[in-house]
């Protein structure tokens, strides 16, 4: 008779839950409050008022920089938040709240998967594809990237919600790629290249589109100044010298490359069907190329071209800046 | 006590009998119909064109929906579904594996390279000599059939978020006579739009006669809308191709007189030197002409000694150059003229089918193992067309139909095989 009980017994197997940061005794608020390393987003919150949004039952995922993170922005002290406009900080906290338990697990493993934030606004969740071409392939089940910023820390449940833990804060969406590139001075020479090669309006568009937005450092290096391009005569240069980096319709953060994997010396990509990119790992050696470690080859530049100014949203796209040409003019002489 | 000893032994063996689940015994519906079903969209996920879909998905047959109108699952539920293997015969080829084990070592999780594949469910008949065990039973009539994205997870269907499982591919309504043999495909129908499709075939092979004395070779071409900028799509079969063929046979003669160290040599068969095999027009075509390859004498699979011959052992070195007869098959835009001088693709049957599976499918493609520069001369590697069994106790090449299926830049080959259990076939 024991042995029959032994038996029937062996057949039922427990569950074991893994002990994680939160707990599900927790709430979100409560956790936020008992971790210091959230210090400097629940005082945000608590200062927003928007704790009252989930302090109830409903279920809220956060989406929660760390004071590390929010470090990683220049940001310290409470203080530093304090020096922000308060109407300014309850749309940019709240674009990290978003309604639901979203954990890695239940992300379509593809990019940009769009989800709103309690403040309307859209975020795209992407998760690795497995493939020959995928590098990042330990705990793969539990990379989740977040317009392009890093999920440190994934999937801490809570009773009424679920936290990730970002590398950084996210960036508030600025209303066109026209825009962001016009309030920023560092793409100044750029900005004029556009508009003289007729690119420019298409920027406050619908879009969804990405540019890859060369710094004036990338232009002064060649001796090329803002005078210069607009006096750019476009029946002598191809359109293809500036427009090559426009991509429409498209919306591509930096960990897209490594979450669909790319092959080094075997992807070729094209920008409005005129110009194929390849990218190339950083050591050059060949097989696939590293996560997080991609530059692009800037076609007579000294040094390999990089990210300098990484995934700026916008509600009509995304700003990638870059530090180099693609292409010098000379190369595009009709 | 003694006879506690016997109930718990026979307890144990009632436990032991039930080892995993099986398919229904019948579905409702009409009479049965016989379905098999693979999924041959390209992985053309570019971080410039990043909507498109992942090809690897839950097949839905009658799907069921939850509360929220999410497909919660079917009458056939699919899982797991990868894209297809190079290499398929029309009995389940991986028989002795597990439902949803991966075969090759980089894939981790669960996958099928199609349905039924393992599945333990009631298959089809031999029909027309062949065996079709790789085809399941399933109801006739008219059926809606979804194909959902899903991640490449251990995580069976059901237990996917409402989000995932709404991801829905390809949702379409397929109509199946009874008795019938359908193969059904999952496509791409435009790669740069991010179109897909079901394609759906009623085999044609199981009304028409064949002759024992040869094997045969039928071809269709399931690409999508060509796309200059995909990789996916580089290096891709026209859609309108002459196809030719060499059929050779190992040349002992010149072999000996020049040293095994230099290669294998190789002759063609009379009337088989590059000769125009068929014009393929057009895409998605359900009919095919079969055409007839002669089974050579069984002499010319044994060596001098004897021994029977060896397969081309890819990317190991000289020391396995084949000696096996084998055929080569050069794909040329008919639209071009200069027919074959038009650098052809070139796609060589000369490996052994139960190791083609083994290699990456990459590697057997010069396009997309070594990128766009080989965009021309490109060559491909495939199984030997010749069906080889040792039935009756000496190994012999046996008549076979072997359909070939253009993808994009690749070849996928099934080869429908005699059902050698039938007693008509010996």
């Amino acid at each position: 008779m024991i042995l029959i009980g032994l038996a029937a017994a062996s057949c039922t197997k427990t569950e074991v839950i893994s002990p994680s940061l939160g707990t599900i005794h927790q709430t979100l608020v409560s956790n936020l409050e008992s971790n210091y390393a959230f210090s400097l987003f629940d005082y945000a919150l608590k200062k927003t008022g928007l704790n009252q949004v989930i302090a109830g039952q409903t279920a809220y995922t956060l989406l929660v920089p760390d004071n590390d993170a929010f470090g990683r922005d220049s940001i310290f002290s409470t203080a530093d938040l304090d020096k922000l406009d308060t109407g300014y900080l309850r749309r940019w906290i709240g674009y990290h709240i978003v309604p639901g338990n979203i954990t890695v697990a239940s992300v379509s493993q593809t990019v940009n998967n769009p989800y709103l934030s309690v403040t309307g606004q859209t975020l795209y969740f992407s998760r690795p594809i497995p493939g020959p071409a995928q590098r990042q392939t330990a705990g793969i089940d539990e990379i989740l990237h977040i317009n392009g910023d890093t999920v440190n820390t994934p999937d801490i449940s809570v009773s009424n919600g679920t936290i990730q833990v970002l590398n950084r804060p996210l960036r508030l969406p600025v209303a066109s790629v026209q825009a962001y590139l016009a309030a920023n001075a560092q793409y100044s020479v750029f900005v004029t290249a556009l508009k003289n090669f007729g690119l420019w309006d298409q920027l406050s568009g619908p879009g969804p589109v990405t540019v890859f937005a060369p710094d004036n450092n990338s232009f002064a290096y060649y001796h090329i100044t803002p005078d210069s391009v607009a006096r750019m005569d476009t029946n002598t240069y191809y359109v293809n010298l500036f427009s090559v980096y426009v991509s429409t319709p498209s919306r591509i953060f930096i960990t897209d490359f490594p979450d669909i994997g790319v092959g080094n010396f075997q992807s070729y990509y094209t920008i409005n069907n005129v110009y194929s990119w390849s990218l190339y790992s950083n050591n050059g050696t060949g097989g696939l190329v590293d996560p997080g470690n991609f530059y692009i080859p800037g076609i007579g530049s000294p040094e390999p071209t990089t990210w300098t100014d990484e995934n700026a949203i916008t509600l009509n796209g995304v700003v990638q800046g870059i530090d180099g040409l693609l292409w010098v003019p000379g190369q595009q002489i009709k | 006590m003694k006879k506690y000893f016997a109930i718990v032994p026979a307890l144990l063996l009632l436990v032991a009998c039930r080892k995993y689940a099986e398919g229904p015994a019948t579905l409702s519906g009409g009479a049965p119909a016989y379905l098999r079903v693979f999924n041959v969209i390209p992985f053309a996920l570019t971080p410039f064109n990043s909507a498109g879909t992942t090809p690897f998905f839950t097949f839905l047959f009658d799907p069921q929906m939850d509360a929220q109108g999410i497909p919660k699952g079917g009458a056939i539920v699919g899982d797991f579904l990868g894209t297809r293997q190079l290499y398929c015969t029309s009995y389940s080829i991986n028989e002795g594996n597990g439902l949803n084990a991966s075969l090759d070592t980089a894939v981790k999780t669960a996958i099928n390279y199609e349905y039924p594949g393992e599945a333990h469910v009631l298959a089809a008949p031999p029909i027309n000599g062949f065996d079709l065990s790789a085809w399941a039973q399933v109801p006739s009539g008219k059926h809606r059939v979804l194909f959902i994205s899903r991640p490449q997870t251990d995580t069976p269907f059901a237990s996917l978020s409402g989000t995932i499982r709404k991801s829905i591919v390809i949702d379409t309504t397929i109509d199946l006579q009874a008795g019938e043999v359908y193969t059904l495909e999952a496509v791409a129908k435009n790669l740069d739009s991010n179109l897909y499709g079901a394609y759906l075939r009623q085999e044609q092979f199981i009304h028409q006669s064949f002759s024992d004395s040869n094997m045969y070779v039928g071809l269709f071409n399931l690409s999508g809308k060509p796309s200059a900028i995909n990789p996916a799509a580089t290096g891709s079969y026209p859609d309108s191709m002459d196809v030719n063929c060499t059929y050779y046979y190992f040349d002992d003669i010149s072999n000996n007189a020049n040293g095994s160290s230099s290669g294998s040599f190789y002759l063609p068969v009379p009337g088989f030197n590059n000769a125009l095999l068929t014009t393929l027009n057009g895409t998605m075509a359900t009919t095919t002409q079969y055409l007839p390859l002669p089974i050579l004498p069984n002499s010319y699979n044994y060596d001098e000694q004897g021994i029977f011959r060896k397969y081309y052992g890819y990317g190991q070195g000289n020391s396995t150059y084949g000696t096996l007869p084998n055929i080569h098959l050069y794909f040329t835009n008919a639209n071009l003229s200069g027919g074959f001088s038009l650098n052809p693709i070139e796609v060589d049957f000369d490996l052994d089918p139960a190791l083609i599976n083994d290699v990456q499918p990459y590697l057997l493609n010069s396009v997309t193992n070594q990128g766009i520069s080989a965009h021309n001369n490109q060559t491909q590697f495939q199984a030997s067309m010749s069906l080889f069994s040792n039935f009756t106790g000496t190994i012999r090449a046996y008549p076979c139909v072997n359909v070939l299926e253009i993808v994009y830049n690749t070849i996928y080959f099934m080869r429908i095989q005699p059902a050698f259990y039938n007693t008509t076939n010996r």
